[in-house]
């Protein structure tokens, strides 16, 4: 018993034993008693014996105990509260994923078709080599940079499958860390919420440009160009290759050229986030023009793509990162440190999305069936966005021009209403949105535009 | 446009980044896959083959599938699918009727199989213990140390596998526990230690359990196995069991890569043992933390699999059959194996390959031996002589035994050599690959040591040039032992000449190290650049050294070490206490000897370690170290023909 005592005397302070805990010491003790007779015989008998008595203490003093709560995500939580919302006109403009018009999930059919073929081929499970499936490598460049293209052509571009945008962010962001120590990236303000804490994890400095006028509910160009000129040369600059999340704004065409420009002129490195590639327009190719245009002006470019949105393979976590380099060789250097990264990480991608995504893009028949799905989910948010706007504009009679939620593009529009006006959308109206005022028009129906539009104009303007 | 062609001129971005050294797993797969020989056997993956050599779809998996698929999948059933798995997967590895399942003080979190689940374990314990070590087992699978090093976590090995028992070194695995700070995290691996298949017994289990007790060391499992030793579940959660009863706090890492054949799906488990179901919280919380920014969620195809065989008693049934199938058909290689290379009359003792468990069998076959069952059988393995004992088949057991036992019985007369079906296959593929050698034929060239008796019987169906060199060889095994010219060792020895090039101006040096046989052949080669180096006779020193060291690293057992430095030889062999700047370097030397069954230092006169002596010169054109196995650069040519006086000069 003294020699228990003592170990709680020792217990760190920070650790505050209540009595229940105290309890379970006493218990333990008993139990290490019990050793103490069956270990008798044991030569380390002596000191083994101490230790298990007061260990039996100390270990319910746990090692984690200091472990807080981390901050919960902003996006589950309006889920949650969606949820345990009774009233029947609550609408969940939350979530970024694509929902059908009557408002549910959605498998698309191309992919029920080849989960269909994998299953039948009944293909063994090993492990994919550490860059991924080759299959998928393959088609995953060139559905970004065009099959023509020369950088495909010449093995300039180091492809390593990821899991989803994610993953492949995580892999540049440890390159960056390893190759460019101390290299800024630069991140639109406002961006996806986890660009900040994938760059902070991997240890990698980021600072801001802007990019959203709140005064115009568009594009801040001035402010982005001028915040890109003035980063220190040698920067990497976060660029939404279409669809800009949160906003749903992009540049456009000539926009892009001058961001090019700079970007060129200031000898930064471009690097491509594309979560949303077909999705946004309803095509592969026009998604993807602000990237090839990078590439074709001879830069070096770090793209990472993703299946989750436009193949709707969320949870099957499929992506890739490509960097394109100047000769084969870089690439294939880079190639190797992307995987002496994945390596110790997860050793070896999952392999279901990535043969789903082979198989589809593989084979003409389904390869076609999904630019038609995909054509049919945007052309569904479009058609929701006009409906929108149409109601916006006849409802609303004090001259407000919200020409904004027609210029945006893809899953998200940003409406530009404040936290207070956000709240009143949730309080008021059952409306679920993030807190920056971002609705996701995946969640919302034609017959649902209507309402909508009364809560945002009755937010707008009765709530400062 | 003018940005364009500026930029063409510019410089790369990349130009910084080299090469990433291959992953020594995936090189022995390249290799093997390259390898167009017919009888190539694959000892190197660590994924489980049937006895017809192929991947095998277990039949639970199959089943799960078809359920699955009838099922509709929804994004909102994935969170309930991540916490059955969970669950399940922490019933299996604690035991259904634990304290800690029955009262959830527990976290854990999916996990992208073995490798993910020590990856989330390093950066939790980094940041929450971000001065703490991780102490690995000696050896330990490779991928272990990066894992932690790539989250700057430093590591620490402690003692476990004995080279010469090839069992536990129980002892010194225990003085290691001892004398690692209070409260350092360790991980286990607590069945089927990968590589080398050594696993404590429960009494032994239940000692390390008391010490790390005393010491309040923190236990990590990595359960990569479970099933796969024993074929039974239950019992291969033994260990974990002994610690859980002893009220540990453990975290562990579970993998269902092998035991339900998912490797390429991805699916594991990390799970924290808490105080209570709040703490539980907050750790589930930070992982899932940790986990949102390296991929976001776990992948959900293996996941929906995994919980399904878990939680659907009749496909679990089917699973743990199928585990023992598995288990049960390579504990039957082991024990053929190892009676086919008694059979073969192998003086070496091959009990541990069924003491041993699991997936992996640590032969005790070195580097040298490795290379020679790759080159001469076309069998591959990992360097450090790990055969995976699932790529063994009854097919090909005794092609293996009879290519082990010709690599390892060089001592051996070489009649003991059947004339079985399988050896005429393996003198089948010998001939092919010895006769097209262009460089033997030059004499630059030969297998390495323990071929020297394949060599011999083999030479006599072969060229007249070889069978001339092996004649005279023999003859001039009677050694004039003058030391103004170079002499060969003896047959059982390997003779390695080191010499150093010192720089004045720069105070840089070259060592250069040649391995030589009996026959005066060329078996390794290395050139190796120094800085900070004060004066010639540390550049002899640091070049002694070197040799050494490569000795170890190739495996080489008996060894002659000759340079022709006297006052480092002399040194060397008078340890009295030597106060120069050297000693620090001979200490080094010294430290090594237990890595050879015999070894010595001879002096030479300068001529007599002339072609060292230019492989040193030419050493100073590589900006790093290279290393040739069965051949050096041709600048040694000539000196190396010409050490090899007893031949005559043949056109």
């Amino acid at each position: 018993m003294a020699s228990s005592m003592l170990s709680l005397a020792s217990a760190p302070p920070s650790a505050s034993l209540s009595s229940h805990e105290i309890e379970k010491g006493k218990l333990n003790l008993g139990n290490s008693s019990l050793c103490f007779k069956k270990d008798k015989t044991n030569p380390f008998m002596k000191t083994k014996s101490v230790g298990r008595i007061s260990m039996a203490v100390a270990s319910n003093v746990s090692r984690f105990e200091a472990i807080t709560m981390a901050p919960p995500d902003p996006i589950l939580g309006v889920s949650e509260a969606f949820k345990a919302d009774n009233h029947e006109l609550k609408l969940n403009l939350g979530v970024g994923a694509y929902r059908t018009e009557e408002l549910q999930p959605y498998v698309l059919d191309v992919v029920k078709k080849a989960d269909k073929l994998l299953l039948e081929k009944g293909e063994n499970r090993e492990y994919l080599p550490i860059e991924g499936l080759a299959a998928f490598n393959k088609v995953t460049a060139e559905l970004l940079f065009g099959a023509d293209n020369p950088v495909i052509k010449q093995q300039r571009v180091a492809t390593v499958q990821g899991l989803s945008g994610t993953g492949s962010l995580r892999l540049a962001a440890a390159l960056i860390e390893r190759y460019f120590p101390g290299a800024k990236v630069l991140i639109s303000s406002p961006t996806w919420g986890n660009h900040k804490n994938i760059f902070n994890d991997a240890r990698v400095p980021w600072s801001e440009y802007r990019y959203y006028d709140p005064k115009t509910v568009g594009l801040d160009f001035e402010g982005m160009i001028a915040d890109i000129k003035a980063a220190p040369e040698g920067s990497f600059i976060l660029l939404h290759g279409c669809a800009h999340n949160p906003t749903g704004i992009d540049p456009t065409p000539e926009q892009w050229e001058t961001i090019a420009d700079v970007i060129q002129e200031k000898n930064h490195i471009p690097f491509f986030d594309i979560a949303y590639q077909g999705f946004a327009s309803g095509s592969l190719d026009a998604d993807a023009s602000s990237v090839r245009m990078f590439v074709a002006r001879g830069m070096e470019v770090i793209a990472a793509q993703s299946y989750s949105k436009n193949l709707g393979l969320y949870a099957e976590r499929i992506g890739a990162i490509n960097v394109v380099c100047s000769s084969s060789d870089a690439a294939a250097r880079v190639k190797s440190q992307l995987k002496r990264i994945a390596r110790p990480m997860y050793s070896n991608p999952p392999v279901h999305g990535a043969r789903i995504v082979a198989s589809i893009v593989g084979d003409a028949t389904l390869f076609k069936e999904w630019n038609a799905e995909m054509e049919m989910m945007a052309g569904r948010i479009m058609n929701v966005r006009q409906k929108l706007f149409d109601s916006l504009s006849s409802k609303d009679k004090s001259g407000k021009d919200w020409s904004f939620v027609l210029k945006q593009i893809g899953m998200f529009s940003f409406t530009g209403l404040n936290k207070a006006q956000c709240d009143n959308m949730t309080n008021k109206w059952h409306v679920y949105m993030t807190k920056d005022g971002r609705i996701s028009l995946a969640g919302l129906s034609l017959a649902k535009c209507e309402y909508l539009a009364d809560a945002i104009i009755d937010s707008y303007h009765n709530v400062s | 446009m003018s940005t364009a062609s500026t930029c063409a001129t510019r410089r790369s971005w990349w130009d910084h980044v080299t090469p990433a050294l291959k992953d020594p797993i995936s090189a022995v797969t390249q290799a093997f896959l390259a390898d167009p020989c017919p009888y190539k056997i694959n000892l190197g993956v660590g994924a489980y083959r049937d006895d017809e050599g192929k991947p095998v779809v277990l039949q639970c998996v199959r089943e799960a599938e078809a359920k699955i698929a009838a099922s509709n999948f929804l994004e909102s059933t994935s969170t309930a699918l991540s916490s059955k798995l969970v669950e399940e997967s922490a019933k299996l590895v604690y035991g259904e009727d634990s304290d800690v399942i029955k009262e959830r003080r527990f976290a854990g979190i999916p996990a992208l199989s073995g490798t993910g689940a020590c990856r989330l374990f390093a950066e939790f314990q980094k940041r929450f213990y971000p001065e703490s070590r991780i102490y690995l087992p000696d050896p330990t699978w490779p991928n272990h140390r990066n894992i932690w090093r790539n989250v700057h976590v430093p590591d620490r090995t402690f003692r476990y596998y004995h080279p010469d028992s090839k069992s536990l070194n129980f002892m010194a695995l225990m003085d290691d526990v001892k004398n690692a700070p209070d409260g350092s995290f360790f991980l286990l691996h607590p069945c089927a230690h990968n590589p080398t298949g050594v696993d404590p017994t429960d009494e032994q289990w239940r000692e390390i359990s008391s010490l790390f007790k005393v010491k309040n060391h923190f236990p990590f499992f990595d359960v990569a196995y479970q099933g796969f030793a024993s074929g039974d579940v239950e019992r291969d959660a033994k260990a974990i069991r002994i610690f859980l009863e002893d009220g540990h706090s453990i975290a562990c890492a579970q993998s269902f890569a092998k035991n339900m054949g998912l490797y390429g799906h991805r699916v594991g488990v990390l799970s924290v043992l808490c105080n209570d179901k709040i703490q539980a919280m907050a750790i589930n919380s930070q992982l899932q933390q940790i986990s949102k920014t390296m991929y976001g969620s776990p992948p959900i195809h293996g996941i929906s699999i995994v919980s399904k065989i878990l939680s659907d008693q009749e496909i679990k049934a089917i699973w743990l059959k199928e585990v023992k199938v598995m288990a049960t058909r390579i504990h039957r290689m082991r024990i053929i194996l190892r009676e086919a290379l008694e059979r073969l009359g192998s003086p070496l003792n091959w009990q541990h390959i069924t003491n041993q468990v699991g997936m992996f069998c640590f032969s005790g076959l070195n580097r040298a031996e490795v290379y020679l069952l790759e080159k001469e059988f076309h069998i591959y393995m990992t360097p450090d002589g790990r055969i995976s004992m699932a790529g063994v088949t009854t097919k090909n057991v005794d092609y293996l035994a009879n290519a082990i036992h010709e690599v390892t019985a060089c001592d051996q007369d070489a009649k003991i050599l059947h004339n079985t079906d399988a050896y005429k296959i393996n003198t089948d593929i010998r001939f092919t690959s010895l006769g097209t050698s262009k460089a033997r034929a030059r004499g630059m060239n030969l297998a390495l040591k323990p071929c020297d008796k394949i060599f011999t019987v083999l030479s006599k169906s072969m060229s007249p040039l070889i069978m001339k060199d092996s004649a005279n060889v023999n003859s001039a095994n009677v050694n004039n032992s003058s030391n103004d010219r170079w002499n060969p060792p003896d047959e059982n020895h390997v003779k390695i000449n080191f010499d150093a090039s010192f720089n004045v101006a720069q105070r840089t040096s070259i060592s250069g190290v040649i391995v030589r046989d009996a026959n005066g052949y060329i078996m390794a080669a290395g050139s190796f650049p120094h800085s900070y180096v004060p004066d010639p006779e540390m550049a002899e020193a640091r070049a002694c050294e070197q040799a050494v060291s490569l000795a170890r690293d190739l495996g080489f057992r008996r060894v002659i070490f000759e340079g022709d430095a006297l006052n480092v030889i002399s040194k060397l062999n008078n340890p009295a206490s030597d106060l120069s700047e050297i000693s620090v370097i001979l200490k080094n030397i010294h430290d090594q000897r237990s890595s050879f069954l015999s070894l010595s230092f001879l002096h030479v006169k300068r001529k007599g370690n002339e072609a060292v002596h230019l492989l040193a010169k030419e050493g100073r054109k590589f900006v790093s170290k290279r290393v040739w196995i069965e051949e050096a650069p041709s600048c040694v040519e000539d000196a190396v023909i010409s050490d090899r006086w007893w031949v005559d000069p043949v056109a």
